[in-house]
């Protein structure tokens, strides 16, 4: 991201506008987490976590083959997709000629570009996830993985909420609340595909997703067929690991203990009630399928971004992040914010992609390692991305200027006669 | 001392780091004395280069290891068994970068000012005159290359309190402590995030009541006192630890 592109963003009222509106849900979460966390043994559940993580993602292969052996047994239909592209015709195959599909959440989605692939085929895509509902409507971009729409004002989503669909909904958040859940509700009783993400898989063959909205427990029982999108990297062992990634993913991602509510799945519905003979398809899907999608991830196993595969996507890195505080989601990818946006779009998009986002945008101050449940080293991936970039050619003219002082000097600000009145921009330090 | 043990004793080396040596000349005055009056015999070298830690942070990994062995041959060639710097960054990068690219052969060891200029004063090195700060409140800055990085956080407050000052506490502080913002090249590449940055700390700072805000980095001070004059905030006194230290030990020295 150039300096000029930077200037604007921090000088965009909008923007800064929106960071008031959000600063309000950031320090709540900060609040709730610092309560929580004094009533956890916090580090103790960081290293199983940890452990658990590591485990797992050396055992990768393995796990996975296991899983999908034990998910095919209990009638889930496992679908591997080695790229986004993939996996999209993948999902668009599975929905049909069905005409509507309810989704919840996902960052994979995102990633995979899902929503807007299935719009451009004419399907009727509909968020279900309140916050999710709430930025597709205002034509706005979610800004956190947790909270995707605590920048949006009252008033805007009012006037959105008019405009589109007629009604008349007071400028409050119950109103509001009562409007999304009544247009939602129809909708979900309508579609015959749900599409959810997952939080943890495990080996044992049990896909579990977290909420607190109660509108994945919706989207995942109701219609017909059920679709889970999900990387590899969310398989563990069994479901006692899942547990403690559940735990952690509650704890940093909303700051509470537990959330509303965690499903466990493990075979389409089934009853045996009716004369004795297994029934597949009883009050929930008949059917199950998972779309476990690699899009790269097989490859960094092994390299300096490994620790890329341990995230959660709790979203507690971002506010702890100087830079997202004055950015928002201007700083990393689409669907990954901030610096393990960065790193991730370097792992799944590549070097220009990163460099664009705003990998020279890291201060490399380590708030995010240091609230990261997993420990991730986010500042040092930052780093090796930045070695690429210098390798490529990928430089700042600021940098520049540093790199060529220092070679020719040995300090990195060339011949300055020393005066506190330095320009900013010369600062080369730390 | 007689020649030989001159020769074999190995050196303390004062290293103020490119910022302090360049541009921000007068803490690098402050620290001289500083050292001086706690007694701690110290070497100066003109000509070491750079750490290299805005290299290493901008991505240029190779200038870096150059860098790091050129200043290890020079550290051999002036004897020196122990450096001392003032500076957060520099601080990081000898101690725990360069034992990357150097490995064994690294072995000299690395102190920053705060611990050693609170150990003179904890054993008497460095006489704290008699303090008339009751009641001035003063919050520290953890600079992130000394705090979240190297897990100094308790010398600078006991440093401020020992000279008499009520310590108060921003928002984040410590592990949490905000960014100054200037860090990892931002300060250089995109001045005006980095000042947003900055003035967000400076407003923590006077928001949890502090009259001084104290910081043990000059990149950190440069960058909040830059702020707090864009802020035209009148309220908080953006300083560096050496001058609080120095107004306590000579009969108020000014900043
Ligand atoms: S990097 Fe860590 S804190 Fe950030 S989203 Fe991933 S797991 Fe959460």
């Amino acid at each position: 991201m150039d300096k000029a592109t930077v200037k604007k963003l921090v000088e965009d009222k909008r923007l800064k506008d929106k960071r008031r509106v959000f600063d309000t849900s950031l320090k709540n979460y900060r609040i709730a987490l610092s309560r929580v966390l004094g009533e956890t043994d916090a580090d103790a559940l960081k290293n199983r976590a940890r452990r658990i993580k590591e485990f797992s993602i050396d055992n990768l292969n393995d796990l996975k083959k296991e899983m999908i052996r034990k998910m095919e047994e209990s009638g889930i239909t496992v679908h591997e997709a080695s790229s986004s592209k993939e996996a999209r015709e993948i999902v668009r195959e599975i929905i049909g000629s069905e005409s509507i599909v309810v989704k919840s959440k996902s960052n994979v989605m995102r990633e995979i570009r899902l929503v807007e692939y299935l719009r451009s085929e004419g399907i009727d895509v509909v968020e279900t996830d309140c916050g999710d509902f709430l930025v597709d409507l205002c034509e706005e971009k979610d800004i956190h993985p947790v909270l995707p729409a605590a920048h949006i004002r009252l008033n805007e989503i009012v006037k959105k909420i008019r405009q589109k669909t007629g009604a008349k909904v007071e400028e409050s958040a119950e109103s509001i609340l009562a409007f999304v859940r009544s247009y939602l509700r129809e909708r979900i009783t309508k579609a015959r595909v749900g599409i959810t993400g997952a939080n943890v898989l495990t080996a044992e063959g049990a896909i579990v997703i977290l909420e607190n909205e109660g509108n994945i427990s919706l989207v995942s029982r109701l219609p017909e067929k059920h679709v889970v999108v999900a990387t590899i990297d969310k398989i563990v062992p069994t479901l006692e690991d899942a547990m403690v990634i559940c735990r952690a993913q509650s704890i940093w991602g909303t700051g509470l203990h537990m959330p509303s509510y965690i499903n466990v799945i493990s075979s389409p519905s089934a009853t045996a009630d009716i004369g004795g003979v297994k029934l597949v398809g009883a009050q929930g899907p008949k059917e199950v399928h998972l779309v476990l999608v690699d899009n790269g991830r097989s490859k960094i196993i092994n390299s300096d971004f490994r620790e890329a595969l341990y995230c959660i996507n709790c979203g507690a890195c971002l506010a702890a992040c100087p830079v997202y505080g004055v950015l928002l989601n201007n700083y990393g990818g689409d669907a990954y914010h901030g610096g393990i946006g960065i790193v991730k779009t370097y792992c799944f998009e590549g070097l220009k992609e990163a460099f664009d986002r705003g990998v020279y945008l890291c201060t490399t101050c380590g708030a995010c390692r240091e609230m990261c449940p997993l420990g991730i080293n986010i500042p040092e991936m930052v780093r090796k991305i930045r070695e690429e970039c210098v390798r490529n050619k990928f430089e700042l003219a600021s940098n520049v200027e540093m790199i060529e002082n220092t070679r020719k000097y040995g300090n990195p600000f060339g011949k300055v006669e020393g005066s506190e009145a330095l320009e900013p921009d010369k600062m080369y330090c730390c | 001392m007689g020649v030989f043990e001159r020769f074999l004793k190995p050196n303390t080396l004062y290293y103020p780091g490119c910022l302090t040596s360049t541009v921000l000349k007068e803490l690098e005055k402050n620290y001289d004395a500083l050292l001086k009056l706690s007694g701690i015999n110290y070497i100066k070298i003109q000509n070491i280069y750079c750490c290299g830690s805005p290299v290493r942070n901008a991505g240029y990994t190779n200038d870096f290891e150059k860098l790091a062995r050129k200043n290890l041959e020079i550290l051999k060639k002036y004897n020196v068994g122990r450096i001392i710097t003032s500076c957060p960054a520099c601080y990081h990068t000898l101690r725990s970068a360069y034992r990357e690219v150097l490995r064994n052969e690294w072995n000299i060891h690395v102190l920053h000012t705060v611990n050693v200029l609170w150990d003179a004063i904890e054993n008497g090195r460095l006489g704290v005159r008699e303090t008339k700060n009751d009641g001035i409140k003063v919050c520290y800055h953890d600079p992130c290359h000394l705090g979240r990085w190297e897990r100094i956080f308790t010398e600078p407050r006991k440093i401020i309190k020992t000279l008499g000052y009520e310590l108060v506490e921003m928002e984040r502080t410590m592990l949490d402590a905000l960014c100054c913002g200037g860090g990892g090249g931002v300060k250089a590449n995109y001045p005006e995030l980095a000042g947003e940055i900055a003035k967000e700390r400076v407003l923590e700072a006077v928001s949890c009541g502090a009259d001084i805000l104290v910081t043990s980095c000059p990149l950190c001070y440069a960058s909040l006192k830059h702020a707090s004059e864009l802020l035209e905030n009148k309220k908080v006194r953006v300083v560096e630890i050496s001058q609080l230290l120095l107004k306590s030990l000579h009969g108020g020295r000014k900043e």
